[in-house]
């Protein structure tokens, strides 16, 4: 198990992996990973307090399920199982199981804890086939450095917070893992899956994908959202859909959507019409999106988008860089293209084109100049 | 027990102390004998802190004023290699592999720990110098048996916001203790 920088900074009081900037964070765990394990490393240290799951235990005080280590079943070598403020390590192999934690203040770590989904400096991966599933109300459960995978249906997620039936959690953090959806339905699919939570939920540094022709989005809110922050920053969005954020219930969600990269999606960042939070996206990278933000006729203005990159290669193929819908009538409050312009970077240019009769209500772009 | 002050320095161009300060603890043992105790430099102590032989060793100091041999480590320009070099790049890691080991020079294994292992420095707010070493086989301790050793890597990041100016002084601890 390569080191990283979390791991370090674990040791001292007072500081986060927060206050390392993300691009020294991923330059100093390509580096660890180098000394320690990753790539091409050497030795593998291993964090001797942690709860331990392997295919091959060799003697070892642990299990071979990760959803045994969590429940206490079938505990080898002595091993006992997981209880609140623990930490489960995952060695690296393919897990075929669905994992689902109710457990306060629990880690679920993988082989690349503290390095970033996207990152090349990625040991082996310890593999989850079937998902992972947070709900039963636990506080302040981390999930970090693991492959996680499912085939999903309409209203699922890769990885779930709550469902229709049971609560979901709070305060959750899911960061450092690669999350693929392969789809099975048609919409309302996604890698990660908000239902219930309180409090703040943080998505960090992950690599959110997907397999299989239906439309998958990168985050998928849903109900019982209210008076919560989502912060989603630093991971990279490869889905159909990168973020929606939507306002089932009210009022909706504070949404922070801060340094990613989204690459390559149909709509990077979708506020929908009934979307009436706060949010924040600044610092992205759009990459050859076909519309990289789009607000829809009556979400939210209470938006600040600044100091973001969009992007058409010439490989592109961009119809708008910011798409702004709004009433028929042309009285629906829409954003502020000046400022929009003013205040982030456009490649190759940008241009500012409508209104355009779409379906009886009116378009205003941001387009590729 | 015998507890020692080393001194390394961190810093970009100019000079800062880092002081580092060892604990070796072993069993102790009482009788009527002849007793002839001798304090050993820190090389050739029970629980010797020593470089590991190869070219960085130019890093490892051993002296740094006192009479004890006492180590170091310092990476600055006050204590230039054979090449010239004194300091850490800006907006850039450095590595320094294989830089010094602590032995077990005693009789019984002995639970190695080297605290803190990461330093962090800002100025501003922002992030400017980062050190961190960097056990090789036990995270974040480990248990050495006689006569075997536990080797640390330093690796140290400057970031774009460091300037020549920018330097840290710290103390870290060794300690060796029966488990």
């Amino acid at each position: 198990m390569p080191l990283t920088i979390t791991d370090f900074i674990e040791q001292v009081d007072g500081v986060s992996t927060e206050d390392i900037p993300s691009d020294e964070r991923e330059r100093i765990n390509d580096k660890l990973g180098d000394l320690t394990g990753g790539p091409g490393g050497g030795g593998a240290p291993v964090n001797n307090d942690a709860i331990l799951v392997s295919k091959s235990l060799d003697g070892r005080a642990g299990f071979t399920s990760i959803q045994d280590a969590i429940d206490g079943n079938n505990p080898q070598n002595g091993a006992s199982g997981a209880g609140q403020g623990d930490t489960i390590f995952v060695e690296p192999a393919s897990y075929s199981e669905s994992v689902s934690i109710d457990i306060n203040n629990l880690t679920l770590e993988g082989p690349n804890a503290g390095i970033d989904g996207n990152s090349s400096g990625r040991g082996d991966e310890a593999t989850i086939t079937g998902g992972v599933f947070v709900d039963g109300n636990p506080s302040d459960v981390v999930i970090d450095g693991l492959a996680i995978e499912r085939t999903v249906g309409e209203a699922e997620g890769v990885v779930q917070i709550g469902s229709t039936s049971n609560p979901g959690a709070n305060n959750p953090v899911i960061k450092n893992n690669v999350i693929t959806a392969t789809s099975n339905a048609s919409r309302n699919l996604g890698t990660i899956l908000i239902e219930h939570i309180d409090g703040e939920i943080r998505i960090q540094d992950n690599l959110l994908t997907q397999t299989g022709d239906d439309s998958v989005r990168g985050l998928v809110q849903a109900v019982q959202l209210e008076n919560t922050t989502i912060v989603v920053n630093g991971n990279t969005i490869k889905t159909d859909f990168g973020v929606v954020p939507s306002g089932l219930d009210t009022p909706s969600p504070e949404y922070t959507i801060t340094d990613n990269e989204f690459v390559e999606n149909d709509v990077g960042v979708s506020l929908a019409g009934n979307y009436n939070g706060e949010v924040e996206i600044s610092g992205n990278t759009f990459e050859d999106g076909r519309v990289q933000i789009r607000h829809l006729t009556g979400a939210t203005t209470d938006i600040t988008i600044e100091s973001n990159t969009f992007t058409q290669t010439a490989n592109g193929d961009v119809v708008a860089f910011v798409s702004d819908r709004r009433g028929g009538d042309g009285s629906t409050v829409g954003l502020d293209r000046d400022a929009i312009e003013a205040n982030n970077n456009f490649s190759p240019g940008s241009t500012q084109v409508g209104p355009i009769d779409f379906d009886g209500k009116d378009l205003f772009d941001i387009a590729p100049s | 027990m015998n507890r020692r002050k080393m001194l390394a320095a961190l810093g970009l161009l100019s000079g800062g102390g880092a002081v580092v300060s060892g604990t070796g603890a072993f069993t102790s043992a009482s009788a009527d004998r002849d007793v002839a105790v001798q304090v050993a430099t820190d090389a050739t102590g029970y629980l010797a802190i020593d470089d590991t032989g190869n070219a960085n060793a130019e890093y490892v100091t051993e002296n740094n004023g006192s009479s004890n041999s006492e180590f170091g480590l310092d990476f600055t320009s006050g204590n230039s290699t054979t090449g010239g070099g004194g300091g850490v790049n800006a907006d850039a890691i450095t590595v320094f592999a294989d830089l010094f080991e602590v032995r077990n020079q005693g009789t019984q294994d002995v639970d190695v720990q080297v605290t803190p292992l990461s330093f962090i420095e800002s100025s501003g707010g922002n992030t400017t110098l980062i050190v961190l070493v960097v056990p090789q086989s036990g995270f974040p301790n480990v248990t050495v048996s006689p006569g075997n050793a536990e080797t640390y890597d330093v690796l140290v990041t400057a970031t774009d916001d460091a300037t020549t100016s920018t330097s840290l002084s710290e103390t870290i601890t060794v300690s060796g203790e029966a488990p």
